[in-house]
């Protein structure tokens, strides 16, 4: 396992969510707020990928929402969560909503207990994975493992987008 | 000093702009004395600006720029090409300092190494004009050597010693004062010394009737004589002339007291009937203007082009006249830093007013609108005089006036003249407090907040719903009234005047036609056409490109033109003018034009479309092909001519606006290439439907026609593709589930008597229909974007969101159209054997 310690700042807020059985984490600042899915009609987009649910409209601005588990080709096999939430993230006024099974908590992660995940693990998320530690829900459970998502994986990654930015080449 | 660079910046960018823009004007008519005076006042303004800045190296070359110029100002000779070529490269040079100025903090040296290289070039030509006029002043050197001026004031004029100051400085500048009697720094302090008269000595450099006609322009002048005191060769007859005493002038500096003196019997019928309105109006224009009796005169005249009529107007007609001619003959830059010394405040603030009455049919608001179109102005007021009550009194003719009752109109309309002064108050408006810059982040925050209060305004309509109490129904339209007008403003404070990218093109044109070996001309109009800012920079590049095929691929060499029997110069039409919503948009060249033929045998070896189709196609559909993604680089490769570099990338750009662009051509005679774009982006008229569940708005300005059918009835299938007829028409009819790609949750069976809509809309000026399942209701729309991310086909323009707090998407009819053609067009069709005589059936099969 190669340690990577070297991130810029000291400790790194993440907000921390459930999404296929795995525990995930997001940069706080790319974060807006947390939506409750439930109360909010999907309006589906004519010709859009099938990892777009559709748009909601979010006090009077329409945001797209992106099915997380088809953009990144994860856990599809496994059922719904019937009260999905959305993380609304923001990054260069560019905003969408990603949807989620649970979101459960903001966590402090220092840098040293964020590191570079082992090469054989990938799962369409980022080529550099990061991983990190964070404690346990309750205080005697043990340390848990989670996944964090980058700002370039969520907003310039090169799996679901490139196919976007290739095909309005085309379309142009 | 630091905050103002940004504005600075900003000000001298779209200064040098208009100077840009003006020069190239001046190109096409040198003589123009009023584009030169309008580019000195704008390279006056600019290095003012710069000078405060403490950009020395601009300001340094404005003066010069400014200089060179002057010149021309009072010469009646036109401006020189190689003049004009320095001045742009002046221009261009200006550009460059302050484009190297914003990217550094401080101002570099090598913009001193620039602006002093051009100084010098300029200095050259200025050295060499002034020449020039140095002999020319020898020759006009006939005037006499020293002439004796004495003036007599009236014994009520008011402040007489101005008015001796006024002649002091009227001869200072038509020659060399020697002495005057009293002397000017006695008089002014004690005006009783005037009451004997005034004698003034002084050596003339202008004849003496000249002179003498200025020094009549001062009023309440009792007496005027000019004595020549050293005979010269000056002819008799012109001193004779001199002496001719002033008639005192009739025009009073309070000016223009009784209006309805002057007017015809007619002219206050029409009044009275209330076909013409009466108007004082007063004015000042900006100190600016650097010829104010010019100004003047053009507004006399733009009003008399208006059906109005000048009753009266202090100064008089016949003086503004004078004062333009006197103004020609002066030398300009003398006048301005008269005007900057304060001695002479008084006097150019008479020559910057002006008073009229004014007849017209027009309410003072548009007068007022007009006025400030027209001119520079730093103040005006404009106020309506009524009729005095007693109207039928009014004389017939106003020579045969019974003075007593002269008196009481006189006073009548002083009374109507000061109470509506009282009234009129938000008539007098200081021009200029009332523009403001204003970021266009704010306007952008505010169109945002107006979109919220319109979607928050219909929400709140649907939910009160049925209430019927009148009381909230009256709350409710107002408050509709209220939002629409918010909206209405805001929105035309987003609009600007289109010339913001065609004043771009001339000097591009110019350089592009130039590095080519092409001579090249352009023609702008409608420049005035107003379009949504946002639209700015998207339409300039796309013009850009537009333009630069019709330079590169249009028009042809001037000897190649000659041969075809053209003028050697090409000519390029930028045209814009708006229609409903839409605002079209026309480049133009008479260049080669397009061969069909041509375009045709190289879509074809490009696979685009087989041999048999290619010879069913109509021009259109053949000129359609240019826009085809995968021609243009065809075209680009060979050489093949005509246009096509990229005509993909501009439709997709156009459409992109939610506009559409078409283009026809004749082959050597020229190409059109034709946009039509939604004038604002921000809000629309839409139709909204009903398909299968979900909610759709559709742009009005798309739809045709509306039309109620049982499908299972009407539609028929023809081939692959499902057609109806109509007004003795086929139409292809799209079924918009095939393009919505939106799972099919809601897809009802469609039974017999199950009715539908087609929505009619145009593609290419053939219909074409779309079938939806029910109209919902038709409403103005907020668009908002939605990013590219989720709409990566385009089929939608955005979305809008409705009182209800439902999403719609905006559909790009355009878009799905297409999409519609390009799949018809790749499935099997056997039509190539079968084809029908009727006209509109290739539209069918062509596709």
């Amino acid at each position: 396992m190669s340690k990577d310690n070297h991130i810029n700042e000291s400790s790194q807020q993440f907000i921390i969510f459930q999404l296929a059985n795995e525990t995930m984490g997001i940069p706080i600042g790319l974060v807006r707020e947390v939506i409750n899915l439930k109360s909010f009609v999907l309006s589906r987009i004519p010709g859009s990928p099938t990892f777009c649910s559709g748009v909601i409209n979010l006090r009077g601005q329409v945001i797209p929402i992106i099915d997380a588990r088809k953009r990144y080709n994860f856990g599809l096999d496994l059922p719904l969560e019937n009260d999905p939430k959305a993380i609304i993230l923001e990054n260069n006024k560019e905003q969408f909503g990603l949807m989620v099974d649970e979101v459960e908590e903001v966590a402090d992660i220092p840098p040293e207990a964020i590191e570079s995940a082992p090469g054989h693990m990938s799962s369409g998320l980022d080529r550099d994975r990061k991983i990190g530690r964070i404690s346990g829900k309750n205080s005697n459970q043990k340390e848990r493992f989670v996944f964090l998502l980058s700002r370039e994986s969520l907003f310039n990654d090169t799996g679901a987008t490139s196919t976007i930015s290739s095909l309005n080449i085309a379309n142009s | 000093m630091q905050e103002y660079r940004d504005l600075f910046f900003d000000e001298v960018n779209s200064s040098l702009d208009a100077l840009s823009e003006l020069l190239s004007k001046l190109r096409h008519d040198p003589n123009n004395k009023n584009f030169i005076n309008e580019i000195f006042r704008i390279i006056h303004t600019v290095k003012g600006m710069a000078a405060t800045m403490t950009y020395n190296s601009i300001a340094k070359l404005c003066h010069k720029f400014e200089e060179t110029l002057d010149a021309y100002r009072k010469n009646p000779e036109p401006v020189s090409e190689d003049i004009l070529d320095i001045l742009q490269r002046a221009l261009d040079t200006l550009f460059n300092l302050v484009e190297l100025i914003s990217d550094s903090a401080e101002e570099p040296q090598s913009c001193y190494v620039l602006a002093d290289k051009l100084s010098k070039e300029l200095e050259n030509l200025v050295e060499r004009s002034s020449e020039k006029k140095k002999k020319e002043l020898l020759i006009n050197q006939s005037a006499p050597t020293k002439v004796e001026v004495s003036i007599e004031f009236q014994k009520d004029c008011a402040m007489p010693c101005v008015r001796a100051f006024m002649a002091t400085q009227l001869l200072e500048r038509s020659g060399e004062l020697l002495s005057s009697e009293p002397a000017s720094s006695d008089f002014m302090d004690n005006p009783d010394l005037l009451s004997q008269g005034f004698k003034l000595i002084f050596k003339p450099k202008e004849s003496l009737d000249t002179i003498h006609n200025k020094l009549q322009k001062i009023s309440e002048v009792k007496l005027l004589e000019i004595k020549v005191l050293e005979p010269s060769d000056l002819s008799a007859e012109q001193s004779e002339m001199a002496e001719a005493v002033a008639p005192t002038p009739q025009n009073n500096p309070e000016a223009v007291k009784n209006p309805f003196q002057n007017l015809s019997e007619k002219q206050i019928n029409e009044l009275k009937a209330g076909k013409f309105k009466l108007f004082r109006i007063k004015l000042m224009l900006s100190d600016e203007v650097l010829n104010p009796a010019e100004q003047f005169q053009n507004i006399v005249k733009s009003f008399n082009d208006y059906l109005g009529q000048i009753v009266e107007s202090y100064p008089s007609l016949a003086e503004i006249e004078l004062r333009v001619k006197e103004h020609q003959a002066m030398h300009p830059l003398f006048e301005i830093v008269d005007r900057e010394s304060k001695i002479d405040l008084h006097q150019s603030r008479e020559l910057f007013k002006l008073e009229f009455i004014l007849l017209i049919n027009a309410d003072p608001k548009s007068i007022l609108d007009f006025m400030q179109d027209a001119c520079e102005l730093s103040k005006i007021q404009v106020d309506e005089i009524k009729l005095p009550a007693d109207s039928t009194n009014q004389p017939t003719d106003t020579g045969t006036v019974d003075s007593n009752l002269a008196q009481i109109q006189s006073d009548l309309a002083k009374l109507s003249h000061e109470s509506s002064e009282d009234t009129n108050h938000k008539n007098t408006h200081d021009v200029k407090t009332s523009f403001v810059r204003v970021n266009v982040a704010v306007l952008e925050s505010l169109m945002n907040s107006v979109g919220e209060l319109v979607i928050n305004h219909n929400r709140l309509q649907s939910a009160l719903g049925d209430v019927q109490d009148t009381e909230t129904r009256s709350i409710m339209q107002y408050l509709h009234q209220v939002t629409t007008k918010i909206q209405q403003q805001v929105m035309s404070a987003r609009m600007v005047p289109i010339n913001q990218v065609f004043s771009r093109f001339p000097r591009f044109i110019r350089d592009i036609a130039r590095s080519l070996g092409k001579l090249v001309e352009l023609e702008i109009i409608g420049g005035e056409t107003e379009i949504d800012r946002l639209m700015i920079d998207e339409l300039n590049e796309i013009l850009t490109h537009l333009v630069r095929n019709a330079i590169d691929h249009g028009i042809e060499t001037a000897d190649q033109r000659e041969r075809f029997h053209k003028s050697s110069r090409g000519n390029i039409k930028l045209q814009a003018y708006s229609q409903g919503n839409n605002v079209f948009i026309t480049i133009s060249d008479d260049g080669r034009g397009i061969d069909t033929d041509n375009v045709k045998r190289k879509a074809i070896e490009r696979g685009l479309l087989s041999l048999e189709r290619a010879e069913a196609m109509s021009k259109e559909e053949i000129m359609d092909l240019i826009f085809a993604t995968g021609f243009s680089t065809a075209a680009q490769v060979s050489d093949l001519s005509g246009r096509g570099v990229g005509m993909d990338v501009v439709k997709s750009r156009v459409s992109s606006l939610g506009g559409q662009v078409s283009i026809d051509s004749l082959i050597t005679q020229g190409t059109t290439v034709k946009l039509s774009i939604p004038s604002t982006i921000s809000i629309i008229q839409a139709l909204i439907i009903s398909h299968q569940g979900g909610w759709y708005a559709i742009p009005l300005s798309d739809i045709r026609e509306i039309i109620q059918i049982r499908p299972l009835e009407q539609i028929r299938k023809l081939s692959n593709c499902e057609v109806m007829v109509m007004h003795n028409q086929t139409i292809p009819v799209i079924k918009l589930e095939d393009y919505l790609m939106v799972e099919n949750v809601y897809c009802k069976l469609r039974s017999e008597d199950d009715t539908a809509l087609v929505i009619m809309v145009e593609h290419h000026e053939k219909p074409i229909g779309i079938i939806v399942d029910s109209l919902i209701c038709q409403q103005e729309v907020v668009i908002k974007p939605i990013s590219n991310r989720a709409n990566m086909q385009g089929l939608i323009n955005g979305a809008t969101v409705f009182g209800n707090g439902r999403v719609a998407m905006i559909l790009n009819t355009e878009r799905i159209i297409e999409l519609y053609r390009s799949d018809k067009r790749m499935q099997y069709s056997p039509w190539g054997t079968e084809r029908s005589d009727d006209d509109s059936w290739h539209f069918v099969l062509g596709k």
